[in-house]
């Protein structure tokens, strides 16, 4: 018998021996005290995006004009299921009594689609479910411009609010 | 079981022949039997019966008292009857007939109350009377009073009190840990004994799991905080040796995070063991 | 009705709300859009045979020695800037050979078939309260003859004056 063969023998010896010592530790075990636990996983949801901040610079003529900002947006949760929705304010003009532009001007797309939703209302545009690893999803967004809107800085907001269903 | 009897029916058949030709009974005639366990009195009963011929007064004492092979104080063992002062201890002789009885039997109560540092195991003893045989037969013409065989079974006991008793606890990260504080109040008296600690792993109502790997115990050390240990497997956390109730060391748990861990309750139990070496 | 009533139906409606927004986390993104002035206008010459010169022709009325030029003028404009002007500006009559001119005060103009207007004067063809408005424009040109002037073929001079107001 070589000696590679004698060692693999002491090895399994020793592993058995550590094996039934473990185990006459576990049967001579008394029970004496136990503690109830509850261990509270928070809920969370976390959502990074990548700017927050859209301009659009409508240089031409009147129409629909793509952000250069793209948004990089990311919600990682641990709730069964989660809704992300949209929704744009009205843009406001600088100067007092210039009208604003309503908030369905703008729109927008998710990743490579061409189809921009307008954001008028709550739009539901992403959900999600646990066990999910998080994947950024990318969002464009466009304002519509007419020959009636008067030329000048106009600001709002776009707000994306999650829903949880735990 | 066999060889327990057999010795039970040699004392019962010496003790008896013995009593047979002696002046004074004992009843029972095993002697006195006990069973206790730390900080509980055991109390017993033995009739000591003269015959109207006994008439010098009859004491006795512990002549021995070991367990484990040990010596054990004497002491321990109390005895109260008509002719004592309340319970009086075993290491000197005791009244148990005044020689006055004519006949009549006296009960003599015998306590004893081990404490934590009692060793469990059997006490066996001897109560062995004031003259000897050789004396009674010679100077008094009398029989030989009998011993009394003494065995007191001092059971091993281990106690511990959690507070609290269940807590609910935030899962966190060795970063930012939430901790839990449990506070033990043990007892025993064994002469050594190893705490062990363990976890079951703690489950939702949807069957998502809290692995018991995660879930982390160390002794409270505020001025030098101890490495975590991890209860995947029980955990040897305490040792000593025998002790009354008293708070041997406070615990602190925690539950590590995980960032795919459902939102929700996870219920489980954390289980101390004594081993028994 | 009772104010106990009262804070209850209050109550009633307002919880709903309020649950709601506990249980919704948002993110807010700024927008900004800046829209510049712009402008845009395209003409072209009409012939005789155009239906816009047919139709403003009919409603003009000619005075004895005065010529309607067999061409015209289409235009079509449109600006979102509130203080835009554009006219239009003609000059004198050039003779084909270079030599020979007709000067503004003999040129008029036929704005969308309307009563003839001097040349002498730039014509506003966008005002400040046409912002936003498709303008479209019709323009013939009237001649009124002299013996001064001499006989052959004549090239209108003009131009578009974009002002803006102060």
């Amino acid at each position: 018998m070589n000696i590679k063969k004698i060692k693999t023998l002491l090895v399994l010896l020793f592993i058995s021996i550590i094996s039934n010592t473990h185990s006459a530790i576990d049967t001579d075990m008394q029970e004496v005290a136990s503690l109830n636990v509850n261990a509270v996983v928070a809920p969370y949801t976390t959502v990074s995006v990548s700017t927050n901040e859209l301009s659009f610079s409508v240089l031409g003529t009147p129409g629909a004009y793509i952000s250069t900002d793209v948004v990089t947006l990311t919600v990682d949760s641990n709730q069964s299921t989660w809704s992300a929705f949209a929704q744009a304010s009205s843009l406001v003009h600088n100067d007092f009594g210039v009208a604003d532009l309503p908030a369905e001007r703008l729109s927008f797309a998710i990743n490579d689609s061409k189809q921009f939703l307008p954001l008028k209302n709550n739009v539901l545009f992403l959900q999600g479910v646990i066990d999910q690893e998080p994947e950024p999803v990318k969002l464009s967004f466009r304002l519509t411009t007419t020959w009636q809107d008067t030329p000048g800085i106009y600001k709002g907001k776009v707000t994306i609010a999650f829903l949880n269903n735990p | 079981m066999t060889s327990k009897i057999f010795r039970l029916l040699c004392t019962w058949l010496v003790l008896f022949s013995s009593q047979v030709f002696s002046k004074v009974v004992v009843f029972p005639v095993t002697g006195l039997n006990l069973t206790t366990y730390p900080d509980n009195v055991s109390q017993g009963l033995v009739s000591f019966l003269p015959d109207a011929s006994e008439t010098t007064p009859v004491y006795y004492q512990l002549s021995s008292f070991r367990v484990n092979g040990s010596d054990v104080d004497k002491s321990k063992l109390k005895l109260k009857n008509y002719y004592t002062n309340g319970f009086s201890s075993l290491d000197r002789y005791r009244a148990i007939l005044s020689g006055k009885e004519k006949s009549n039997s006296v009960t003599t109560m015998f306590e004893f109350k081990p404490t934590w540092y009692d060793v469990p195991g059997v006490y066996s003893g001897l109560l062995t009377a004031n003259i000897n045989a050789n004396e009674r037969i010679n100077s008094y013409k009398l029989e030989p009073l009998p011993e009394v065989p003494i065995q007191v079974i001092v059971s091993p006991k281990t106690s511990l009190s959690l507070n609290p008793a269940q807590f609910s606890i935030a899962t966190s990260s060795f970063n930012t840990p939430v901790i839990r504080e449990v506070a033990l109040s043990f007892a025993s008296n064994k002469p050594r004994w190893s705490l062990y600690i363990s976890a079951e792993n703690l489950n939702n109502s949807t069957d998502r799991q809290v692995a018991n790997d995660r879930v982390y115990v160390r002794i409270k050390d505020s001025l030098n905080p101890k490495p975590w240990v991890s209860l995947a497997r029980p955990a040897e956390i305490l040792s000593g040796q025998a002790t009354p109730p008293s708070d041997i060391a406070t615990l602190e748990f925690m539950v590590n995070s995980k960032r795919l861990d459902k939102a929700g309750n996870y219920l489980g139990r954390i289980k101390f063991f004594v081993a028994n070496k | 009705m009772p104010i106990n009533f009262k804070i209850f139906v209050w109550l009633l409606c307002v919880l709903p709300a309020l649950t709601n927004a506990s249980g919704t986390k948002s993110v807010d993104m700024q927008v900004q859009a800046d829209i510049h002035a712009s402008m845009q206008m395209q003409w072209h010459r009409i012939e005789v045979d155009d239906l816009h010169y047919q139709q403003m022709k009919n409603k003009i009325k000619l005075k004895p020695g005065w010529v309607l030029l067999p061409y015209g003028l289409y235009v079509e404009l449109q600006t979102n800037d509130v203080s835009r002007i554009v006219s239009l500006r003609v000059n004198n009559l050039i003779s084909t050979n270079k030599i020979d001119t007709i000067a503004t005060d003999s040129i008029y103009i036929s704005h969308n078939g309307n009563a003839l207007v001097t040349a002498k004067k730039d014509l506003a063809i966008l005002d400040p309260e046409d912002r936003g408005l498709l303008k479209k424009h019709v323009l013939l040109f009237v001649i009124k003859t002299n013996p001064t002037q001499k006989p052959g073929q004549y090239l209108a001079n003009f131009k578009f004056v974009s002002n803006t107001l102060p």
